[in-house]
């Protein structure tokens, strides 16, 4: 068994696909590639594929990983100008490796994520008066905020936005257009989604957009470790 | 110029599913509308995932751009979220591929597959920025076209359409095509009525404006007055007579997010000669014509490295009764071993052969097994023509429960001519002896019968279309009666809205007069009436009443087989007094064989059209159908 590791982006026609969506739009390319790629035992194989994150609707991603399990070993580059020929609009292969295959799992690894947050302005904002949103948005060490679970019952949870929002926000307005880029660290206790940064800064720091007019591009997703984000390609 | 319509991306993730609306499927066809002679969107009047899983747009779709003279582009109803958000911002209906506002197009082809579709088609007629009625659009107005088994019944929507074609579009679409950008190449002459009056003399093309109803003193439908010279009184279907070397679409679009029949589809034949008394489609696309096994094996490789599906589906009326499906499943199990790829039958037969096949080709995971026996009775079954019998029901499902299956699901209609209470009685007895016979056979307690009931729309060109439905308090009482019948948690009991039947019901058979019903019913707001949860009845009978229309002068009326019916021009090559001696029969509760097996029954389609029926298995003896060996 070879294990592949693969850079791909998600954008464009993709970029409103659920993460189930772009995995089955990723699997399509595979067979379309004719990749010997190994399936599960059992009544209802399935290929041995897997993502490091799952992207929402609306987000679009410079950059995801997946792992898949080749039965043979077929030279990277061969990979990626296989997939990108059967390639829809929106997804492309960037980069590759073949990894350890004991090697942790992409989910594992990964855990900072940097995006941009991207909204309509709706009152006039320059760059100073969003720069004053923010430093008081990065000055406040104590910023809670209650996450409601679906799954548990509706039971809430206090959740310490820096703990996982570590490093300074920063932003920029452009055509009454707010960018607002937020690096988020994932904990043993989860991690705040782009989209509650966003509703936070609305809600509780005065930034002048709505809430639900927001659509949030990954930059990069890293695994750090001692304060340093590492690439999920290299493994230690 | 063609202009385009950008929609704000931040806007557009507000709406559910924003994937519905923004194109870029693999295999999609985005062509320069500067480079080609017609443009032509073609419009499915509901949702994308409805929407793209429906075969006859996709092959008309692929058979179009294969030409590099057209471009031929998707516009699907938009959910009403999304509806208010163009409206909002002033966006007109677009297509998916370029982006274009569809009164840019040259002509805009609706398919009809559903009567309450119908008010979907005012809406996006006005969302495009088109007027509604036909009267009323001028010559930069698109040519605005209407195809599909409603087509058939094309008077309702009479007002709103310029042109209908009738019957199998592979081969005429091209003509048409042909008729337009000539006509556009030398200056447009005649203008658009030109181009109508041309086209009107194509065979299946009907032009309502050319025709003019007329009524007796006390309302009822007289007859239709030919008005501009030189056109057909009766417009006849295409038919396509070599089915095996038609157009097949091999490069399907694959949608990004998942929609109803999200898998290859690969269609093995067309037409259905069971002569099943209920059914429109059995008389609409007559006769059965097959293609070969080894065609249809090609097809299914290249559809499946085309479009990376791990699903191919084995798609006609009856798929069961293709005569050469074992030699076929055993080829695509055999072609496919090493890529996961899974068949599925959508349709089977009632009998142990059936499930046979149906163990095949579900080596991997058992799913429900669905089977239609649609009435409860024999003498029922009789009427309706259905052949089969409860040894056959209990014979597949016999073999189902001794080969895993646990779950069952039926189907039946209710509301049938000439049906009792005894009969109903009898779809609850059918269900315990099905559910009582994997008991015994697996002595386990585990399995599961479902019992789906729909209220039966009678539908023209049938032998039914005479036949009064019934009204809706009844079909709730036989609904309530039914529910009362069943008490075993085993057996889950299902049925639909009879309300919506008795829209469908008014439509289905409706004339002319239905236009401003159905305008009605638009200023009000109806639009995806196939919905349950939008469906709203109360509207649709005040646009009854603000009309001036009583729907049960349609829906329930016992019509006299004598007396002229608003379709009659509308030909599918069955003759009336075939459909007339069919429904003496029925009510005889007289069987009549399919044609395929044995001697011609007398429909006249073959002789009318002339084709003939293409069965691989039949030898030559048979009353002169084409036959092959597989």
């Amino acid at each position: 068994m070879e294990r592949l590791r693969l850079a791909v982006k998600k954008d464009g026609a993709l970029q409103f696909l659920s993460h189930l969506d772009f995995a089955r739009a990723v699997r399509y390319v595979i067979v379309r590639a004719h990749l010997p790629i190994n399936y599960s035992e059992g009544f209802n194989p399935h290929m041995k594929l897997s993502f490091a994150s799952a992207l929402g609707v609306g987000v679009c991603a410079d950059v995801e990983y997946l792992d898949m399990e080749l039965a043979e070993k077929i030279p990277v580059q061969e990979v990626m100008e296989r997939m990108n020929a059967q390639s829809p609009d929106g997804f492309a292969v960037l980069d590759g490796h073949y990894i350890d295959a004991k090697a942790p799992k992409l989910m594992a690894m990964a855990n900072y994520a940097v995006y941009d947050l991207f909204g309509p302005a709706t009152a006039p904002l320059d760059q100073a008066g969003l720069d004053a949103v923010l430093r008081r948005f990065n000055d406040d060490a104590d910023i809670t905020f209650e996450k409601v679970s679906i799954k548990g019952k509706h039971k809430a949870r206090e959740i310490h936005v820096k703990d996982h929002v570590i490093e300074p926000l920063t932003g920029t307005i452009k055509d009454d257009r707010i960018t607002i880029r937020a690096g988020i660290y994932q904990t043993a206790d989860g991690a705040i989604k782009p989209q509650e940064v966003w509703d936070i800064l609305v809600n509780s720091f005065e930034l002048p957009a709505v809430a639900d007019l927001m659509l949030a591009r990954r930059r990069a997703i890293y695994t750090r470790k001692d304060g340093e984000n590492r690439s999920l390609f290299a493994i230690e | 110029m063609s202009r385009t319509v950008v929609i704000d991306p931040v806007l557009l993730s507000k709406v559910s599913k924003p994937a519905r609306y923004v194109g870029g499927e693999w295999n999609s066809v985005v062509k320069n509308h500067e480079d080609v002679k017609l443009t032509v969107a073609y419009c499915f009047p509901d949702v994308y995932e409805v929407a793209m899983s429906h075969l006859g747009l996709r092959i008309l779709y692929a058979l179009l751009n294969e030409r590099d003279d057209v471009a031929a582009e998707r516009v699907y109803a938009p959910w009403p979220d999304m509806e208010a958000l163009m409206r909002q911002k002033g966006y007109p209906l677009y297509s998916l591929e370029t982006k274009t506002p569809v009164v840019d197009f040259d002509f805009v082809g609706f398919t009809l597959q559903y009567e309450m579709s119908f008010s979907n088609i005012l809406n996006m007629l006005d969302l495009a920025g088109i007027p509604m009625f036909s009267k009323d659009r001028g010559e930069d107005m698109p040519l605005v076209v209407a195809g599909g088994p409603c087509a058939y019944n094309a008077e309702p929507l009479a007002d709103y359409i310029d042109l209908f074609c009738l019957g199998e579009s592979e081969e005429s679409v091209q003509l048409l095509a042909d008729t337009i950008i000539e006509w556009k190449e030398q200056g447009k002459p005649g203008g658009k009525k030109g181009l109508l009056k041309t086209l009107a003399t194509q065979q299946g093309n009907y032009v309502p404006a050319f025709y003019t109803p007329h009524y007796t003193a006390d309302g009822a439908f007289d007859f239709l007055e030919v008005t501009e010279p030189g056109v057909p009184a009766t417009i006849e279907k295409c038919v396509v007579a070599d089915e095996e070397h038609v157009f097949f679409p091999t490069k399907p679009i694959v949608p990004n997010i998942d929609i109803v029949h999200n898998r290859a589809v690969l269609e093995l034949f067309r037409g259905c000669s069971r002569g099943c008394r209920f059914c429109q489609a059995g008389m609409l696309y007559r006769p059965v014509r097959e293609k070969t096994p080894e065609h249809l094996v090609q097809l299914a490789r290249q559809i499946i490295d085309n479009s990376g599906y791990n699903e191919i589906s084995l798609m006609s009326l009856s798929s069961a009764d293709y005569s050469c499906l074992p030699e076929l499943v055993d080829q695509l199990l055999e072609e496919f071993k090493d890529q996961k790829v899974s068949v599925s039958l959508p349709s089977l037969r009632i009998d142990s052969f059936s499930i046979d096949i149906a163990k095949k080709v579900q080596q991997v995971r058992k799913s429900g097994l669905t089977l239609a026996p649609e009435a409860g009775t024999q003498r029922l079954r009789d009427v309706i023509n259905k052949g089969v019998t409860e040894e056959n029901l209990m014979q597949a499902c016999e073999n189902a429960f001794r080969n895993g299956w646990s779950t069952v699901k039926l189907y039946f209609m209710m509301g049938l001519p000439t049906e009792t209470d005894e009969d109903l009685a009898g779809i609850a007895d059918l269900a315990y002896k099905v559910l009582n016979l994997y008991r015994q056979i697996t002595h386990k307690n585990n399995g599961k019968v479902t019992v789906s009931v729909s209220s039966f729309v009678p539908k023209t060109h049938t032998s039914f279309q005479w036949f009064g439905q019934l009204p809706v308090a009844e079909i709730e009482r036989k609904q309530q009666y039914l529910k009362s019948l069943i008490r075993d948690k085993h057996i889950s009991y299902h049925y639909h809205d009879a309300r919506t039947g008795h829209m469908e019901a008014a439509f289905a058979r409706g004339d002319r007069r239905l236009g401003a019903v159905l305008y009605e019913a638009w200023k009000l707001g109806c639009k995806f009436d196939g919905w349950t949860e939008l469906f709203d009845y109360d509207k649709w009978l005040t646009a009854f009443k603000n009309a001036g229309v009583d729907p049960d002068y349609y829906a329930a009326r016992t019509r006299d087989v004598d007396e002229p019916l608003p379709w009659d021009h509308l030909a599918d090559g069955a003759s009336k007094a075939f459909l007339k001696r069919e429904w003496q029969r029925a009510l005889q509760g007289e069987l009549t064989h399919d044609c395929r097996h044995l001697s011609c029954t007398g429909c006249g389609v073959c002789n009318e059209l002339g084709v003939s029926i293409v069965d691989h298995k039949e030898g030559e003896a048979s009353h002169g159908k084409t036959t092959f060996s597989c």
